[in-house]
């Protein structure tokens, strides 16, 4: 049972990995967009009736985790409490300034303000994101059995690493290319086409860099298990994830936009499984050799299976109303009055 | 401040700031509803510039609410891992059915805000009244979670741990159905409260009579009914609290010692050493009528529990007399707005009622936070009632003051821009001609 709800986790993660992901990327590549004003404006637009369910999402992860495995939760919420603290200020910062800059009938000198916490947060809550993800792999420490341990070696070395820095990097390429490539669709003349496919480029090179940076370290440093890390379905999964680029620049060509946001989706998708299969069933070690996994961290079966209940019913609801909410307002041009 | 009182005034502060956006995004969007659906009928344009003011407010205090509910999210965790570790699996269920009604809330005012002129109309109202909905039910489920740390059920506590949980027993626990219907009622007095304040003002600037006129027509109606049914809600929740926490009764009452025929005390200043209170009114057999509606019924006091187990008195009555006296207030406000209407005064037009409603608009929400702090600081040393101790669930991390400024300092400047955004699309609004 607990295996099910694990799937569901995982489910939702990718989702937000692609709604929010790309939202937060959407950001990103606003601050790329300095010298087309025109673009921008038409990004904000796209975002504006989107970007709340978007983030919803995130809620969805939170739940499932203290309700289904609570001690996941804990953990996260104890060692690793300044990364995930500083990825909350993002989300408070953004989420605020991208509404108040929309809504503000008359910004004037403000508008730099918000623009500028908009943008920056944009890119805190992925690179924080980063290093969370590189901490599911280092061994941390646990708490009661290190008295002799300071502030820094319990909440800061965890996670303040060089893997970390990589993961950053790459959880920020990803969702940058992500908005690209969802952006591509909405856009209407060439010029605007070419701008947006050398954001794609570049972000795709910056995935793929860091990318590989996050395999190599992580495999040198043994950070990843290196039987699984080499299993055939890791190596598969990696090759779908780096060859899906053929794909894209297929759909780009022939500017099939849908085909251009599938492929995007299954690329990413693709390294994340392999990730999920390199690292199933563990959620976090601990540097005494124990390790929290899908099994010994669940909750009781019967929360469980109400969960799964419970999310099997709230994924049919809302899942036919966002199809509904983004075939609404798509390419529609959304500029407002 | 020690660690524990830094991290509960954390909550506190978090929960605060929190509620009154939570408090407007279950109100405000029925209002709109009203307004809009009104419009379709008549097609006065007022009524559809009434529909655009009040979706613009909800939009803006959403996207606060929305942030700041996510926030708390993970503040649960961050202040309380202790509580949630253990909690969690028992009222997940509630937490996860007010996570589905937000994301149907979020999903719904994305169609609303923005499908003017692309849904059919009726759709369009549809989607408004689901907003609201979702809303409201979104507050009410977290309610739910709120009342199982009151009345914590649906699980035994063998050694530490929970066993034998049952999600929904835990959901629809005993301080569940009035803990909520109390909320529902006092968030419709405080919104429909401060913006009839607002309104008044508007009408004070003397721009856009029609259009505040309008307003408090919507709005009053909401004020009357809601505090209306305040004493009866806030009688019930007496009762129901004097037979499951009596000690929060006493530390509200301020009743240090058990005895029969208990005299109700309105105001005055206690000695939480001593345990006498002066300068209160006495109402004779008052607090015992109150609880068991027998003035002879004995009323348990604070010397009945063992001193580690009893609630601060000083706060929880504080709060309680505030609550209580703004309630008894607004219910004057809408009784003499009653007779004024029967007697066909145009009182809207009169510049002391609009300077008295300018006045109130922050009360309702004063008694709202105040009655939060009665039922949260009224529940100490307990986190989950007579299971698990607040000083036992806090976070093991040092340094919380950082993290204290910081949402302090934050929210500060959410509260701000928020409210000051509303306040020039207020001016706007006010100004506008009605198009039609």
């Amino acid at each position: 049972m607990s295996f099910i709800t694990f799937a569901f986790l995982i489910i939702v993660i990718a989702v937000y990995a692609l709604f929010g992901g790309a939202d937060f990327g959407g950001g990103l590549l606003e601050a790329t967009l300095g010298k087309h004003p025109g673009l921008q404006k038409k990004l904000q637009a796209t975002l504006s009736p989107v970007w709340e369910a978007n983030h919803v999402w995130l809620i969805a992860v939170i739940v499932i985790l203290f309700v289904g495995f609570p001690k996941v939760y804990t953990t996260l919420c104890t060692i690793l409490y300044l990364p995930l603290s500083l990825a909350l200020l993002g989300i408070l910062l953004r989420g605020s300034f991208f509404t108040f800059r929309k809504y503000d009938p008359d910004p004037g000198k403000n508008l730099k303000i918000y623009d500028a916490v908009f943008r920056v947060s944009s890119i805190l809550t992925p690179t924080f994101f980063g290093f969370i993800v590189a901490a599911t792999l280092a061994h941390l420490p646990k708490l009661s059995t290190h008295p002799d341990y300071g502030y820094a070696d319990l909440y800061l070395r965890p996670w303040f690493t060089m893997m970390g820095l990589f993961c950053a990097i790459f959880v920020n390429a990803v969702f940058g290319y992500l908005a690209s490539v969802f952006f591509f669709g909405e856009v209407e003349t060439d010029k605007e086409r070419d701008v947006l496919k050398s954001r794609i480029r570049g972000f795709f090179i910056a995935t793929f860099l860091s990318g590989g940076g996050v395999l190599l370290w992580g495999g040198y440093h043994a950070l990843v298990t290196p039987e699984k890390f080499v299993s055939g379905f890791q190596v598969g999964a990696q090759m779908i994830a780096l060859g899906g680029i053929g794909w894209m620049v297929h759909a780009l060509k022939n500017r099939k936009a849908w085909q251009a946001r599938f492929a995007a989706g299954l690329q990413t998708v693709a390294f994340l499984t392999g990730w999920v299969h390199m690292e199933y069933p563990v959620f976090f070690r601990f540097d005494d050799g124990t390790s929290l996994t899908v099994q010994n961290a669940s909750a009781p079966y019967i929360t469980v299976l109400w969960l799964n209940i419970g999310l099997v019913i709230v994924l049919s609801l809302v899942v036919p109303l966002l199809v509904y909410l983004y075939r609404v307002f798509q390419g529609e041009g959304l500029l407002e009055k | 401040m020690d660690h524990l009182l830094m991290a509960r005034s954390q909550m506190a502060f978090s929960l605060a700031f929190h509620i009154i956006f939570a408090a407007i995004s279950m109100v405000m969007p029925f209002l709109m509803f009203a307004a809009y659906r009104r419009y379709l009928k008549d097609r006065d344009p007022i009524d559809l510039q009434l529909t655009r003011a009040w979706m613009k407010g909800s939009a803006i205090l959403f996207a606060t609410g929305a942030v700041s509910g996510t926030a708390l999210s993970f503040q649960l965790g961050l202040l309380w891992p202790g509580f949630m570790e253990h909690a969690g699996p028992i009222f997940g269920m509630p937490f996860s059915l007010e996570g589905a009604a937000f994301f149907l809330e979020a999903i719904f005012l994305g169609l609303f805000l923005y499908g003017w002129g692309r849904i059919p109309e009726d759709r369009h109202l549809f989607f408004g009244l689901m907003v609201g909905i979702c809303g409201l039910s979104s507050g009410l489920l977290v309610i739910a979670a709120n009342g199982w740390m009151n009345a914590p059920t649906g699980f035994d506590w063998v050694n530490g741990q929970a066993e034998n949980i049952d999600p929904w027993k835990a959901m629809f626990n005993r301080a569940w159905p009035l803990q909520a219907i109390h909320m529902l009622c006092a968030s419709f007095m405080a919104v429909s409260g401060a913006a009839l304040g607002v309104h008044a003002l508007g009408l004070l600037r003397g721009k856009g009579r029609a259009f505040h006129l309008r307003a408090s027509m919507y709005l009053m109606p909401c004020l009357v009914i809601s505090s209306f049914l305040m004493p009866i809600t806030g009688d019930l929740s007496a009762k129901s609290v004097a037979k499951r926490q009596p000690e929060k009764l006493a530390a509200m009452e301020a009743h240090f010692e058990t005895g029969t025929r208990v005299p109700l005390l309105i105001g005055g200043i206690q000695n939480e050493e001593t345990g006498e209170v002066k300068y209160a009114i006495r109402i004779p057999g008052g607090l015992s009528f109150l609880a068991f509606g027998n003035f002879n019924a004995e009323v348990k006091g604070l010397d009945a529990f063992p001193e580690d187990e009893r609630p601060p008195v000083l706060v929880p009555h504080i709060a309680f007399q505030v609550m209580v006296g703004v309630g008894g207030l607004m219910l004057m406000v809408s009784i003499y707005w009653l007779v004024a209407k029967w007697k066909k005064w145009d009182l809207m037009s009169r510049r002391w009622w609009q300077w008295m409603l300018l006045g109130f608009a922050p009360l309702g929400f004063i008694a709202l936070e105040a009655g939060w702090i009665v039922t949260e600081v009224g529940r100490q040393p307990w986190v989950i009632y007579r299971i698990m101790r607040t000083a036992d669930s806090v976070t093991p991390v040092p340094g919380l003051g950082w993290n204290f400024l910081v949402i302090f300092g934050l929210y500060g400047i959410l509260g701000f821009l928020s409210f000051g955004l509303l306040w020039k699309w207020f001016v706007i609004e006010s100004e506008r001609e009605p198009e039609s």
